[in-house]
């Protein structure tokens, strides 16, 4: 469907708003430069770290979202509605505050402090949780929306060809979940790339242990404006090119 | 070689039926579209949520899980999984039993060549046929060696060549193996069926053997799935009385006094507009309904039917006044002895 044709001077405005910053963007590249910009130490360092910590946090994501979005399909009732709004809660906070509040869970005074013998903020792996804490309502949100667009039809024919539940997640409810596993795994991936607030709070900004290239691009846009740019079209391009590349919008019936 | 009794409640969907079939032998379930058959097959399987279903193999209550149950069941939407071959799709069952890789794939070969899909293991399923497809899962529900087979509709939204095609693959595949199939279509119970169990609004309003129930009907509803109509009366003198006064000569049944039945096909019921005075013996009704079967038209009565040509039928409408005329000298037979339903 098309819809009536005033949508389309609002489509327009849309597209600008996003369209013109990018541009503004570029405008500032200093395209002479922008190799030595990007492949200077601690861009190259900062950048590492980046796909480094996204990737393990996708990962990550998968292996936790998915049981979640699993879990959370099973549930019924009012119960439902509450875990969901926790689970998703990451969506909505102010990463700052996201941040603060896995300081008070796994810092060296927070819960678990003790426990973990110790701090785990302000390391590589304060980056990962971090990373993963905002990203992971993506995978679930995917996984859920694709399951209850499931019949349970396949599962249970599956069931009475003898299979046991685990076959029948791994050969058949898995496989047809691939196209919403791939679109929750490349916007969590994108928004673990992106995070900035969690991470400076819990994780802090030491260069190589966790400053990505978000916080590299915050700490020298004052200093050195071009490699600020040069980074950041990096990310843009990065963000971009994995978006377009593996994101399909979820169709309604899988 | 499977003995099944099943005792199937399922307050939600209004059914609450009971089945039996004999090790080997193939039970029909016919029924129209709503009737509950589905449901029935699907709790046998174990796959409906809250059905209160008590299932015996062979006298021994089944196990609860699906799984474990070795019941297979070829549903009317096919459910081939997508994601995999076609011969995956037919292995997966071995698989799932234990088979290694090769052995499982050597399996669903040979399966599929006795479907006669050789040589389409490498397909998707969204690649086939919907007869191609039927085959498909009906070799991959039986590769699963299931001690008992069930198939829901199993002919259903194939076009006609296909279906009978399909008909004569699983009435040889079904040879020997205990079955269960859903049909609303008489040909399919003449077809396959040892015994017959017509199902009506969630339940079983008559069952026998497929002679009993296609030939014998004891109930109007019974007769109409197996194609024909049931007058019912009482002997009296040679006859069976309808009404009073109202008498369908017969050629022999039970004595006099006797609640009985003649039945006949639609086709071999006359229909006149007015009062007829010579053939067959004729019964005053009225048109209660119109039902198109290709090149005539079902003129249902509230006692009878008759097949007319399209062009004889333009003038009818509910209410419309006419004549049955019965067959006279068809054998009457006891409607009383026996069960009605187990």
């Amino acid at each position: 469907m098309t819809g009536p044709r005033w949508l389309a001077p609002l489509a327009a405005l849309g597209g600008l708003l996003v369209l013109l910053p990018l541009l503004g963007l570029v405008a500032r590249v200093e395209w002479t430069d922008l190799w030595s910009l990007v492949t200077s130490q601690e861009s190259l360092t900062a950048l590492g770290l980046s796909l480094r910590t996204a990737a393990v946090a996708t990962l990550a994501t998968l292996a936790l979202g998915v049981p979640l979005g699993f879990v959370l399909h099973g549930m019924r009732g009012p119960v439902r509605g509450l875990v969901r709004a926790v689970v998703l809660a990451p969506l909505v906070l102010p990463p700052v505050v996201g941040g603060l509040a896995l300081l008070y869970a796994f810092g060296r005074r927070g819960l678990l402090g003790e426990e973990l013998g110790g701090s785990v903020a302000f390391t590589t792996l304060a980056v990962v949780i971090a990373q993963t804490f905002v990203a992971m309502p993506f995978m679930v949100v995917s996984v859920e929306s694709a399951l209850a667009a499931r019949s349970g039809r396949h599962e249970a024919i599956a069931g009475t060809l003898g299979a046991s539940r685990t076959r029948v997640l791994t050969r058949v409810t898995l496989p047809a979940l691939a196209p919403a596993l791939a679109t929750g795994a490349v916007l969590a991936f994108a928004r673990a790339l992106g995070e900035f607030g969690a991470t400076l709070t819990f994780a802090g900004s030491l260069e190589g242990v966790t400053r990505t290239a978000p916080l590299e691009i915050y700490l020298v846009r004052e200093t050195d404006p071009a490699a600020a740019a040069a980074l950041s079209l990096v990310l843009v391009a990065v963000a971009i090119g994995v978006v377009a590349l593996a994101y399909r919008p979820l169709r309604g019936a899988a | 070689m499977t003995a099944l009794t099943a005792r199937v409640r399922v307050p939600a969907r209004g059914v609450d039926a009971a089945v039996e079939v004999s090790s080997g032998a193939t039970l029909v379930l016919l029924g129209p579209n709503g009737s509950g058959k589905s449901t029935v097959l699907e709790a046998v399987a174990g796959i409906v949520p809250g059905a209160d279903a008590r299932v015996t193999l062979d006298g021994t209550d089944a196990p609860r899980a699906p799984r474990d149950r070795r019941i297979g069941l070829l549903s009317q939407d096919d459910a081939l999984f997508p994601t995999m071959s076609v011969r995956d799709n037919v292995a997966f069952g071995p698989r799932s039993r234990g088979l290694g890789r090769a052995a499982a794939r050597e399996a669903a070969d040979a399966w599929l060549a006795r479907v006669g899909l050789d040589g389409l293991g490498d397909r998707r399923p969204g690649a086939l046929s919907g007869g191609q497809a039927r085959r498909v899962a009906i070799a991959r529900a039986l590769a699963a060696e299931p001690r008992v087979m069930l198939l829901d509709e199993p002919f259903a939204g194939l076009d006609v060549v296909v279906a009978s095609e399909v008909r004569g693959l699983v009435a040889g595949l079904l040879t020997g193996v205990t079955a269960v199939v859903t049909t609303h279509d008489a040909l399919d119970a003449h077809a396959l069926a040892d015994t017959v169990a017509v199902m009506e609004a969630g339940s079983v309003a008559e069952s026998g053997t497929a002679a009993e129930v296609l030939t014998r009907p004891r109930t109007a509803f019974a007769a109409r799935m197996g194609g024909r109509v049931l007058v019912e009366g009482t002997m009296r003198g040679g006859a069976l009385e309808i009404a009073a006064g109202v008498r369908v000569p017969v050629g022999g049944g039970p004595g006099a006094g006797v609640r009985a039945g003649v039945t006949a096909h639609p086709g071999d019921v006359a229909l006149a507009l007015a009062a007829p005075v010579s053939g067959p013996a004729w019964v005053v009704d009225a048109v209660r309904g119109l039902e198109p079967r290709g090149d005539v038209v079902r003129v249902h009565g509230a006692l009878l039917a008759a097949d007319v040509p399209v062009e004889a039928a333009a003038g009818l409408e509910a209410g419309t006044p006419v004549w049955f005329g019965v067959p006279r000298g068809l054998e009457a037979y006891a409607l009383t002895s026996g069960a009605a339903a187990r």
